[in-house]
């Protein structure tokens, strides 16, 4: 058995290049270029429709862009998909598990479809205890709660030690502990060298834990980097928050002339 | 009336615009033209059969006779029949309309009475059910046509067709109403459809044996019967005896309507004082000592990858092994196999009791009942094994796995439980029978071959008409789909039985060395090109708008 192997060059762990994805005549997605490095959280804000969620299917490999490529850790997604899919970890706006399968049958499922055999019960259990689902591992899915399934799905996320992860709008029906223990997650995988895409409508939790962010609006980017980078990308004051940025720069009638100015920089 | 008028335009709403995905919902020429389309062609194809049903039987005066003299015990062990299968099926149709459908919670938090609402559901199952029955018009009104029937025929067929699921359905009704007021609604799909199969079962043992010591030579259901009754009622106004079609039209109404109002009195009562079950209050006591527990424990994180190349079985394994626990968990999916196997198994003891039975006539019911059970499973079972799978296909779609290794995996699990019940069917039939080793040898190949090509179509069939929704239960595979699946499925029984009996029984020397070859080149060459197209077509599939809705 072949190990997956990790490149130790500071190549970043997400590159997508020029991403476009077009329906008929519709382009959900036009042109978008992402680079997300090991350690860092980075999140994908945009109104309903800006195309955050296919921009996220197109990296996880759900879906094939029209044009453009994404490589993970250096893999080429549409040349190597299995090895690159590896190294992913993807959390879809809703959790999806079998009803019929229990907590611990689930994740197990998952660990053996990624190859992870290596002290799996031990791992799991681990990872189980941690989300607090301990007591009700051996209890089918079906009588879950929405919270409950969400961090169900994100143990099977972690089993296999993903080095990017992918998560869309991960605290719906999460609880505020629930959230909390969400957020310190992510902050503790990121201080473990993973790579984190967070496509969020929630601007605090952006705010709170996102190294970068990008702007979608359109299936394009219109503002992309730190909390300071937009601020001066906007021509915001110190004071405003994330929320205050994003509406003026998602702003129907004057979002054409902003983001003009932004191309202009 | 009000109310009623409401829930009318509401169904009438949903009903137009069940096959929009998105966009506004403007009645144009395009978003009505496939419906409009659908029904022009159904008309056609109905009076087509018709026609054809009509002239063939106004020609042949004999054919004509026989039909006139066994018009009437045909037609209630049919109209039995259907009346049983209409019961088991409510259940399932039932349960998902009791326990899933969010706009029932919805509207019983209206001031609209419950048992307005929990009548209308019933009904609206019941119409339903009347509506596939409308496939039996054509023939039922081709007899009506060719042997002279009265005025009053047609009216009373579209009366009992009209009449005949609503007491099963309502029967169905009341019994599950019964039991999710014990088991709670995750629970509820399951229990009901054992209870559901096994009721139906023995029904239709019962009646079985009812008619087999009710008279000596052709099957025939006593009067007193209430499943007979709806036949009953077009079998008396056929012959012209209006005042005995009467009191059955009299008596099918007063079951029906009875169960109906029953059912729904009990359904309101119910639904309407809630049906919230401990499972809730289960579910919060374990949340809350869960969230306590999450707090002291650290995250368990490794420095490098775990993941390692699996080998080919290593990617079989957990799919299986998967699809293996649902089936056991929900025997909703193990009843399938079941009601179509007891059926015939019922059916196959009664043929082969009768001790002077000809060898070739105990062969060439083994082959036709054989091919009808393949037939029966397969496209009961098959459909339904991807579209299973729901939302969590992106699962599979996500992870490091070829789309070929998972259509490999579900043909395998579609194709050998068939596979194994009709071989063991096959191997009781050859030592019951004395069927010779070298033609049980021939039927063993050729029914294997058989499963595996109807499981390759229906799986091609549901991948490229795919129904993921995990909302509704009751209806696991597209209509196009399942229509799809079982025009093949015919094409492909009946071209193997038929090539079967003749290359067995009636053909010698070359001619049936060729029929038994075709028999397999055909199969073969249905096996190779699902072998061929579906890994692309779920690839495709997997990676498309299909799945992510």
């Amino acid at each position: 058995m072949e190990r997956a192997a990790l490149p130790d060059t500071p190549t970043p762990l997400l590159q997508a290049a020029n991403l476009v994805k077009r329906y008929d005549s519709f382009e959900a997605v036009s042109g978008v270029t992402l680079n997300v490095t090991r350690g860092e959280i980075f999140g994908l804000l945009g109104p309903n429709g800006a195309g955050k969620t296919t921009t996220v299917n197109m990296c996880v490999g759900l879906l094939r862009p029209t044009a453009g490529s994404v490589t993970i850790a250096g893999i080429d997604l549409e040349q190597d998909p299995r090895t690159a899919k590896r190294l992913i970890g993807y959390l879809p706006d809703e959790p999806y598990l079998y009803d019929k399968l229990t907590g611990r049958e689930f994740i197990t499922f998952l660990a053996e479809l990624y190859g992870t055999t290596q002290d799996l019960s031990r791992r799991r259990d681990e990872l189980l205890r941690y989300f607090g689902l301990l007591d009700a591992a051996d209890d089918l899915t079906a009588g879950y709660s929405h919270g409950m399934k969400q961090k169900t799905a994100l143990c099977a996320m972690l089993i296999h030690e993903p080095q990017i992860l992918f998560l869309d709008e991960p605290t719906g029906g999460l609880d505020p502990r629930s959230a909390r223990l969400l957020k310190d997650t992510l902050r503790s995988l990121a201080d473990h060298g993973r790579g984190i895409v967070l496509s969020t409508h929630i601007l605090e939790i952006a705010q709170a834990i996102c190294d970068r962010i990008a702007i979608l609006d359109h299936g394009r980017i219109i503002a992309e980097g730190s909390m300071e980078e937009l601020r001066r990308t906007a021509h915001a004051s110190s004071g405003e928050s994330l929320e205050d940025i994003f509406l003026q720069l998602t702003a129907e009638g004057e979002q054409g002339a902003v983001a003009q100015a932004l191309l202009a920089e | 009336m009000n109310d009623a008028l409401t829930l009318f335009r509401l169904q009438v709403r949903l009903l137009l615009r069940s096959g929009m995905k998105s966009g506004h919902p403007a009645y144009n020429l395009r978003t009505l033209g496939r419906p409009v389309f659908v029904v022009v062609i159904l008309l056609y194809l109905g009076w087509l059969a018709y026609f054809l049903a009509e002239h063939w039987l106004s020609g042949q005066p004999l054919v004509r006779i026989i039909v006139f003299a066994l018009f009437e015990p045909l037609l209630t062990i049919l109209g039995s029949a259907v009346v049983l299968i209409t019961f088991f099926y409510s259940f399932t149709s039932l349960v998902g309309t009791f326990t899933d459908e969010r706009n029932l919670h919805l509207l019983l938090l209206s001031p609209v009475r419950p048992a307005l609402i929990l009548g209308e559901r019933i009904l609206a199952t019941s119409l339903v059910f009347s509506t596939i029955l409308c496939i039996g018009l054509p023939a039922l009104f081709a007899i009506g046509s060719a042997v002279h029937t009265g005025d009053l025929y047609v009216p009373a067929v579209v009366v009992a067709i009209a009449l005949l699921p609503l007491a099963p359905v309502s029967l169905a009704a009341l019994v599950l109403v019964a039991l999710l007021r014990w088991i709670p609604p995750a629970r509820a799909r399951t229990i009901s459809v054992l209870v559901g199969t096994f009721l139906g079962l023995a029904f239709y043992a019962g009646s079985q044996l009812v008619a087999s010591s009710h008279s000596g030579g052709v099957s025939e259901l006593p009067a007193w019967l209430p499943s007979t009754w709806t036949a009953r009622l077009i079998a008396d106004v056929a012959v012209g005896q209006n005042a005995a079609a009467g009191r059955d039209l009299l008596a099918a109404a007063v079951l029906g309507l009875g169960l109906f109002i029953i059912a729904t009195t009990v359904a309101a009562r119910q639904f309407a004082t809630g049906s919230a079950t401990y499972q809730e209050v289960g579910r919060r006591e374990r949340e809350t000592a869960s969230s306590l527990a999450s707090a002291a424990v650290s995250l368990p994180v490794s420095s490098e990858a775990v993941t390692e190349e699996p080998g080919t079985s290593s990617r079989w394994m957990p799919l299986l092994r998967k699809d293996f626990l649902v089936l056991l968990r929900d025997p909703q999916y193990l009843v399938v196999y079941l009601y179509p196997l007891a059926i015939i198994a019922f059916n196959a003891y009664r043929l082969l009791a009768r001790a002077h039975t000809s060898r070739d006539l105990a062969l060439g019911t083994t082959v036709v009942l054989l091919v009808a059970a393949v037939a029966l499973l397969v496209t009961t079972s098959a459909p339904g094994i991807v579209n299973r799978e729901g939302k969590s296909l992106i699962l599979l779609a996500v992870a490091p796995i070829d789309a070929r290794v998972i259509l490999l995996e579900k043909w395998v699990f579609a194709a050998v439980p068939p596979l194994l019940l009709i071989e063991a069917a096959l191997v009781i039939f050859t030592i019951i029978l004395g069927i010779p080793i070298g033609e049980a040898a021939v039927l063993v190949a050729a029914l294997a071959a058989l499963v595996i090509a109807l499981t390759g179509v229906a799986l091609i069939a549901t991948i490229l008409w795919p129904k993921l929704s995990v909302t509704n239960p009751r209806r696991q595979v597209s209509g196009t789909a399942q229509i799809v699946d079982l025009g093949a499925s015919s094409v492909m029984c009946v071209f193997a039985a038929v090539l079967l009996i003749f290359g067995l029984l009636v053909w010698h020397g070359s001619l049936s060395a060729v029929a038994i070859i075709a028999v397999f080149a055909g199969l073969i060459a249905v096996i190779a090109a699902a072998l061929l197209t579906a890994p692309r077509l779920l690839d495709s599939m997997l990676h498309s708008r299909k799945v992510l809705g």
